[in-house]
């Protein structure tokens, strides 16, 4: 039986995830209302968990020290209430050695940006990671429903960047590193682990 | 396709063409004289759901003196830069038992079926075999184990860079642990950066087991300089016989150096096209300046100097993203630190996650902790252009907040900006 998320702990597991983004990104993270989920980080500012912070030129919502552990407690009770505790570890372990793998494809890449046979390279085996996350991700759905999408993201992420390689691992659109990524926090927010 | 004339399971000793690119590599290795685990090949045309090929299969295994083995496709295309896809990520290790071998070959021999192999194939234009040669090898039960690059993945010279840790070969290959990283440069100078080693995996009683490393083994390095002095030169000797730089996959059992692999490097650094000059790198360690971790007495005292006049070394760690830059050190240990940075900052921290993202992006450099070149920071980093030394740890402890501190990402170095700095700060 899939578990229905509440609303307050998306919003504080969308500060997470986001890492540092304004109300709109914040909502859009998991389809909320963004009147709602301004609200809700108000509420959360006030309490010490969220706080917009500026720094540079740039402002957005991040999480407190403060924040980060009433996201873990909240993400823990949600975790033994959908009975997934063991689902989410499996595919934490099965997680890792991929992780290691697409780490070291998207550097190979980095290091030798004309190499068109390293994107190549890079490009089938994240294929291949596409197909393996979906599997991953229905793991984790069946009794969480929150960890839906990473698969849609990541595979649109290696489907441009057969032709645009910033799709690989740019920070400025939703790469198959700033997915891949995105899905390592949350397992380990998710589990309560440290990087 | 076929595979020239021999089929069935052959010696890993008198392999060929016909038992696919990694076994023909091992036997040529062998041949030569280097220590290569026994095993055979099983070949692309034999299914060992036929009965005979089974039997054979179970003689070969009872010839091996060791119970455990780890099995691999052995992948047919010959050329290492357009070397097929297919089965290149299939290996098994500790597989004990006739019944499970057989099941692991039949898995290794299958995965060119795959889907991304044959999208793979139609687009380099190579031919996909539906069956790939599989390699069975006594598995080394080793104490240490890692890789081997015969050209520098970062700075592209021809230094031998060598990954290991603890026990078998997954915990560096897949990136699980952070591992020691050890250079030895063509005039015989060894570099050392120790690697937290936090977990490993051994065979015990037959069954592969994950377990934490001991803090004393975590602070020494998990190879004695003879020993790494030897796998350099075994490489480059390996490189001399293929003709080509290699990746070797390596393990150590005692006084024992096996040769578990050796793949063609197809893409090295950004520098490797134009002529090497070896970096003059003084012996350093990251464990020169924390207390955990001390400096092994078998290596070099350092040897100063080569770094720009008036730097001070505060600190060294894993080179993860080219480029030099200078900066104040803005320390920031949690989120809550994050209003105080400033462009142009130099960011020290322990590690970064999501959120530090956008951080990276307005920083000159940075520095981390922990992690390795694979780790987010340096990914970003690299992605942003700005130099990175990550896995310095105890950076947090000795650079100075808010002195100018220059990051020398090639070398793996911050160093306290003197006089220069002003220069560079404020033009």
């Amino acid at each position: 039986m899939t578990y229905r998320s509440s609303f307050d702990l998306l919003t504080l597991h969308a500060v997470r995830l986001t890492g540092f983004a304004d109300t709109a990104a914040v909502a859009r993270r998991f389809g909320l209302d963004p009147g709602a989920v301004l609200t809700s980080l108000e509420a959360g500012s006030r309490a010490g968990w969220v706080t917009t912070s500026t720094f540079a030129e740039l402002t957005g919502w991040s999480l407190t020290e403060a924040g980060r552990r009433e996201n873990e407690r909240r993400l823990e009770e949600e975790l033994d209430r959908a009975d997934a505790r063991g689902a989410v570890t499996a595919v934490h372990e099965d997680f890792l050695p991929l992780n290691g793998r697409v780490a070291s494809t998207l550097t190979a890449v980095q290091l030798a940006p004309g190499d068109t046979q390293a994107r190549e390279d890079a490009w089938q085996y994240l294929t291949a990671v596409a197909a393996e996350l979906r599997d991953l991700e229905s793991r984790l759905t069946a009794p969480l429903g929150r960890f839906a999408g990473y698969h849609a993201r990541f595979a649109t992420a290696v489907f441009r960047a057969d032709e645009d390689s910033a799709w690989l691992s740019s920070i400025s659109v939703d790469s198959c590193h700033r997915v891949w990524f995105e899905l390592h926090e949350d397992l380990i927010a998710t589990l309560g682990l440290t990087r | 396709m076929t595979y020239g004339v021999r089929v069935g399971v052959i010696d890993l000793a008198v392999s060929d063409e016909s038992c696919g690119a990694k076994a023909r590599q091992l036997g040529v290795l062998g041949r030569a004289g280097f220590d290569v685990p026994a095993g055979f090949v099983v070949t692309a045309d034999v299914s060992v759901d036929d009965p005979a090929a089974a039997e054979q299969v179970a003689q070969a295994l009872d010839r091996l003196t060791r119970r455990a083995v780890a099995v691999r496709s052995s992948a047919g295309s010959e050329d290492g830069a357009t070397a097929s896809f297919a089965g290149q990520f299939e290996s098994v290790l500790g597989v004990v038992g006739g019944e499970a071998v057989v099941a692991a070959v039949e898995r290794c021999a299958t995965s060119g079926r795959t889907r991304r192999a044959r999208s793979y194939a139609a687009r380099v234009g190579v031919p996909t075999e539906e069956r790939v040669p599989v390699i069975v090898q006594q598995l080394v039960e080793a104490d240490a184990s890692g890789v081997a690059f015969t050209r520098d993945p970062v700075t592209g010279s021809t230094s031998v860079v060598v990954n290991a840790s603890w026990g078998l070969g997954p915990s560096v290959v897949d990136g699980i642990v952070t591992p020691d990283t050890m250079t030895v440069g063509v005039d015989g100078r060894v570099e050392c950066i120790l690697g937290s080693k936090t977990s490993r995996l051994d065979l015990v009683e037959g069954r592969l087991q994950r377990s934490d490393v001991p803090p004393g083994d975590r602070g020494r390095l998990c190879l004695s300089t003879a020993l790494l002095r030897r796998l350099a030169r075994e490489a480059r000797r390996a490189e001399r016989i293929v003709g080509w730089p290699l990746d070797v996959e390596w393990a150590v059992q005692g006084d024992q150096l096996w040769i578990l692999q050796a793949r063609p490097i197809t893409r090295t650094g950004p520098r490797a096209t134009t002529p090497i000059t070896p970096p003059v790198t003084p012996m350093t360690s990251m464990t020169a300046v924390t207390p955990v971790t001390p400096v092994t007495s078998t290596m070099r005292p350092d040897e100063g100097t080569p770094r720009a006049a008036g730097d001070t070394l505060l600190i060294s760690g894993t080179p993860s993203s080219p480029g030099r830059a200078t900066g104040p050190a803005r320390l920031v240990h949690d989120v809550d630190d994050f209003v105080h940075v400033q462009r142009g900052d130099v960011l020290v921290c322990r590690t970064t996650d999501p959120a530090w993202t956008p951080l990276l992006s307005v920083v000159a450099a940075a520095v981390t902790e922990t992690g390795g070149q694979l780790s987010h920071a340096a990914i970003v980093a690299r992605e942003l252009g700005i130099p990175a030394v990550v896995g310095a740890a105890g950076a947090l402890a000795v650079v100075p907040s808010g002195r100018p501190v220059v990051v020398d990402g090639s070398r793996g170095t911050v160093s306290h900006a003197v006089a220069r700095a002003r220069e560079i700060l404020e033009p």
